[in-house]
């Protein structure tokens, strides 16, 4: 009933795939994570206006399904003039969407740290720079790196949205195969599998990175 | 002309909300000077060490470091302003504290706990610094703990790090907030050895404790904090064998049946 040997001659294709869902994912993650550390610094300095703007930004998109992010990216940007390129646009929209989160993920890992830390180095002369910098910034990223792994995670899972807009990741070449072998069931789970190995991957990567991170 | 203070406290004020917790106190502290502050939990004795240096901002009243208004400017008019954090940080550079908590920094092996001050605020190359770092462990008994994180430390010898971190900034004047509070009864005696070989070296010294027999051999002035206000000041030997005070010797005396 099922002949998996079907795949064999596609593999270059669905390969070609997981390479751009590993990119595309990739690419969102580390902008991401930049953005990321600019919304949670908005959010917890003293600017009342930027910190509301950031919670805004926060709550629009956790709080909206990431395929209507996509959309308005694909659509709503170019009614502005401004268009881009499917890949550039879904990398776009993904970066959004993460930095959201990994921006709240951020937040939460700066609560965690004692004030005295910080009393400590103000104190000592450090500027409010330097305290970020040499103090705060090192633990967050530490404590907060499990929760960056699974948000890592999500994100090549959500990346399998962007075959809705037309990028040829991984998603939409099982799509496009399985519709011309009649084959979905060969092509889906091969695809399943790839997405598994490429997070199971990403866990473990992130799991080195503890261990190497870890103050004894 | 210059003032012989190394601190000056000039009717100080502080509240949190509408509850004032430091309210009106004037102190003076000379140059290679011991006090210690006493009193009862809340009496505000953290919040007026914090104001020396200026982790809480003070409401009213100058708190003055040799000499040198901290925190406020004033204009010509006369009203006060607040100065930006990098002349406040400037103004202080010659005052560290010591925490209750330690607040060492996790991330750090202990030897750069030291030396990342001097290299950030001192801009002092890394080899140096971490040379530097290494003297002053020694200076507390600690250097063969230089490559140690500080969470395999016991909290005497957290607390000796956090002592060397602030004597590598080579300050003038030393605040302590209850340094042996945290810290297991057989650990007490190791970080007090510390303070004193401080003031036999001539440090000026805040210290806030409850160490009372501590705070009677190491002090030159031991004020008594209520409310507040500064109940009673004096030497040791008249704060502890001649209190005038009824609150003062109340203090004393409950301090005293909770040591037997
Ligand atoms: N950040 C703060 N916000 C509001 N109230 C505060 C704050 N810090 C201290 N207080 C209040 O100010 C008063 C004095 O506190 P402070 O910590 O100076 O007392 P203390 O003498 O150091 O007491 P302890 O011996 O318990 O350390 C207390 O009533 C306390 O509740
Ligand atoms: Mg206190």
């Amino acid at each position: 009933m099922f002949d998996f040997s079907v795949i064999l001659p596609h593999w270059p294709q669905l390969l070609a795939g997981l390479g751009v869902c590993f990119g595309v994912s990739m690419a969102a993650i580390v902008l991401g994570f930049v953005f990321g550390w600019a919304i949670c610094l908005g959010s917890v300095g003293p600017l009342r206006a930027l910190s509301l703007a950031c919670r805004l930004y926060v709550s629009f998109f956790r709080g909206t399904p990431l395929l209507v992010q996509l959309t308005l990216v694909f659509y709503a940007l170019p009614a502005l003039g401004i268009s881009l390129p499917p890949l550039l646009a879904a990398v776009v929209a993904l970066t959004l969407n993460t930095s959201a989160f990994q921006g709240e993920i951020l937040r939460a890992g700066f609560r965690l740290l004692p004030r005295g830390q910080m009393e400590a180095a103000r104190d000592l002369g450090l500027s409010r720079w330097q305290v970020l910098r040499h103090i705060q910034m090192p633990q967050v990223f530490r404590s907060m790196l499990p929760a960056l792994t699974n948000e890592t995670i999500d994100i090549i899972k959500n990346s399998a949205l962007v075959s809705a807009v037309a990028v040829t990741e991984l998603m939409r070449t099982a799509q496009v195969l399985a519709s011309t072998t009649y084959r979905p069931i060969e092509f889906f789970v091969s695809a399943g599998l790839l997405y598994l190995l490429l997070t199971l991957f990403v866990a473990r990567c992130g799991r080195w990175l503890e261990s190497r991170l870890r103050a004894a | 002309m210059s003032s012989p203070l190394a601190i000056q406290l000039r009717n100080v004020r502080k509240s949190y909300g509408s509850h004032e917790v430091i309210k009106g106190i004037s102190l003076d502290v000379a140059p290679r000077e011991v006090v210690t502050i006493i009193g009862g939990s809340g009496s505000g004795k953290s919040t007026l060490l914090r104001c020396m240096n200026f982790l809480e901002e003070y409401d009213s009243g100058e708190i003055l470091i040799d000499n040198q208004l901290i925190g406020y400017g004033i204009r010509v008019t006369g009203d006060y302003h607040r100065l930006p954090g990098r002349i406040v940080r400037d103004s202080l550079r010659d005052v560290c504290m010591v925490f209750q908590q330690f607040n060492l920094w996790p991330h750090l092996p202990v030897i750069d706990n030291v030396a990342l001050p001097l290299r950030l605020v001192k801009d002092i190359p890394v080899a140096e610094a971490r040379e530097r770092a290494r003297a002053q462990l020694e200076h507390v008994g600690l250097a063969h703990k230089a490559d140690a994180w500080p969470g395999q430390l016991s909290g005497g010898q957290q607390q000796r790090v956090a002592i060397a971190r602030a004597l590598a900034m080579q300050p003038r004047i030393m605040l302590f907030d209850e340094p042996t509070s945290a810290l297991d009864p057989e650990l007490v005696g190791e970080v007090l050895n510390v303070i004193r070989t401080l003031s036999d070296e001539g440090m000026t010294m805040v210290i806030v404790t409850h160490e009372m027999g501590f705070a009677a051999k190491v002090s030159d002035k031991v004020v008594f904090l209520a409310d507040g206000l500064i109940e009673e000041q004096g030497p040791p030997e008249q704060i502890f064998a001649a209190p005038q005070s009824p609150r003062l010797r109340q203090f004393l005396n409950t301090w005293r049946e909770r040591q037997n």
